[in-house]
């Protein structure tokens, strides 16, 4: 199972360049991007610390932001390439980590992980048909959306309200 | 607890917002959407308490059984359950109960301190971590060989019956000799062939079977660093330290042991089966650490200080360390009659270190040789199949 996690990678790093291929330069950044991921994907099978995991997978959406440069950004086509790419490499991550880890991955790990690309590109469709985020007071509203998101997750829990019986 | 995935997707999501300045474009604000989303979805499904309790069959176990663990798991998501021997790996939905079958491999004792228990949710980003008070122990003897009749035999015997025949003559069941009949010779061994042929009452003689005092000197003292090799004599001198005290105390002997590890320990002689638990439980822990800087001296002091004259030593070393040789000398001086069984990996590797090595142990082999019954027995081989030849 854990051999089968490279596939959705190996497919992601493969197609990225295919998307580059109409200007000469962002062709060979998007090349030197995915060598910088096989580098430190290398490096990661070598030292195999999780940290390293995390950085090429960082560096592998970094590389599908700079092969989608010459896309139109607000194009619903241009966010189904990018979230189909994304998809991929989240499948890599959750497969990879769980089934080394733990040795299986569940369904409904699986569901959720999909789940997240149609919710994002419903958000983003909201986003951009609706206006929401548009003038100074939509992006005020959504860069306050935003925090109070992120104060709601990075909030520490203690060991009692987790282990509570 | 959050796990590293979480601070993880954090950063990412950061850094996204952050790289969308730097290319002035929103796609990367964009792509960091599903990383929010999938935090939000963690925070729906937080887990309960979580909690692990084993059930085993508490008995003796020799080196090779298998064991069955049923691991009763409370919790909800991905879980890592380890203990002293096991480790479990899974999804458990609120409440599981594993079976494990686990092989026991290696001798030893094996006590449960501590149990940790890791469960993580559905999307790896909260996790509970437990390191729970363990208790209860599982003793794993080890390997036995069975022996159904062994040659060797002490030189010299005790005055209490036993199993070994002894030079004197008196009631047994091997036959020895003929001689005339004395008044007070009991009727029933009277040879009537012999009778006729001689026109005289003959009675046969026996060997008196008598018991010996056996002393098991176990080597196991530490001098290289490599993990393997020590491991494999270790494994092959224990095994074949419990053979032969589970086989003398089947014979009406008595067996102790004197251990040269890390430190010097010794058993004294006993009985049958007590004998055989005692030094069984003893051999539990003879594994080495450290590189031993005990001299062969202490177990010659042992022997001769706590153990009789006459007993019968069986020294187990692999005849690394130099002292052995002037040790056994001044032992066979002292009455005691020495069988030396010396496990070898022969062959086992070609480097200049391990050359010398070899040479040396044959040389002390040789010496050895000339005053003391030496087996050279190497460890791919039943100790049994070798021991079967002496005489």
């Amino acid at each position: 199972m854990k051999r089968y996690a490279w596939i959705p990678l190996g497919i992601y790093l493969a197609s990225l360049p295919f998307f580059a291929i109409e200007s000469l330069r962002i062709f060979l950044l998007t090349l030197m991007s995915v060598g910088i991921t096989l580098g430190i994907i290398i490096l990661y099978l070598i030292i195999q610390d999780e940290l390293l995991f995390y950085i090429y997978n960082f560096a592998a959406i970094v590389s599908l932001i700079v092969s989608l440069e010459n896309f139109n950004p607000y194009s619903l086509f241009t966010l189904l390439i990018g979230y189909s790419l994304l998809l991929l490499l989240l499948l890599h991550i959750y497969l990879y980590r769980f089934t080394q880890k733990f040795g299986v991955i569940r369904r409904d790990t699986l569901i959720y992980v999909i789940l997240s690309i149609p919710l994002s590109y419903a958000s983003v469709y909201l986003f951009l048909s609706m206006s929401v985020g548009y003038g100074f007071w939509g992006a005020t509203l959504l860069l306050s959306l935003i925090l109070v998101l992120l104060y709601f997750l990075i909030r520490s829990k203690s060991e009692k309200s987790s282990n509570a019986p | 607890m959050r796990t590293l995935q979480y601070y993880a997707f954090i950063v990412y999501f950061a850094l996204l917002i952050f790289l969308s300045f730097v290319f002035i474009s929103p796609l990367p604000i964009f792509l960091s959407l599903p990383f929010l989303w999938l935090m939000v979805f963690s925070e729906f499904r937080v887990g309960r308490k979580i909690d692990a309790d084993r059930e085993y069959e508490e008995k003796r176990y020799m080196e090779g059984n298998v064991t069955n663990f049923k691991y009763e798991i409370q919790g909800k998501g991905y879980y890592i359950i380890r203990d002293s021997l096991n480790e479990l790996r899974g999804y458990c939905h609120d409440r599981c109960v594993i079976n494990k079958k686990t092989v026991l491999s290696q001798f030893g004792k094996i006590s449960f301190k501590y149990m940790e228990i890791y469960f993580e949710d559905f999307l790896g980003m909260n996790a509970d971590y437990k390191k729970k008070k363990d208790s209860g122990e599982l003793r794993v003897y080890p390997r036995v060989e069975y022996m159904r009749k062994l040659r060797i035999k002490p030189r010299k015997t005790r005055n209490l019956l036993g199993d070994y025949p002894s030079r004197r003559k008196g009631r047994g069941l091997e036959f020895t000799d003929i001689r005339e009949y004395v008044p007070g010779d009991e009727m029933r061994r009277v040879n009537w062939k012999a009778s006729a042929r001689r026109n005289e009452l003959m009675v046969n003689e026996y060997e008196s079977e008598r018991t010996g005092d056996t002393v098991i000197l176990l080597d196991v003292r530490r001098f290289y660093k490599g993990e393997e090799e020590y491991e494999k004599l270790l494994n092959a001198s224990v095994r074949a330290a419990a053979t032969i005290a589970t086989y003398l105390s089947r014979t009406r002997s008595r067996v102790g042991i004197v251990l040269l590890g890390e430190s010097v320990d010794w058993i004294y002689p006993a009985y049958g089966k007590r004998a055989m638990y005692l030094i069984l439980d003893r051999l539990l822990y003879v594994r080495s650490r450290k590189i031993s800087h005990l001299s062969f001296d202490y177990g010659k002091f042992i022997v001769s200080r706590f153990f009789p004259p006459n007993s019968f030593v069986i020294l187990i070393s692999p005849l690394l360390s130099w002292d052995i040789d002037d040790a056994i000398v001044e032992l066979l001086a002292k009455n005691y009659d020495i069988l030396v069984i010396s496990p070898t990996l022969v062959g086992e590797k070609k480097d200049l270190a391990s050359q010398i090595l070899r040479m040396e142990r044959e040389v002390r082999l040789r010496r050895l040789r000339v005053y003391a019954r030496v087996v050279d027995w190497d460890i791919s081989y039943p100790l049994t199949s070798v021991l079967r030849v002496i005489r």
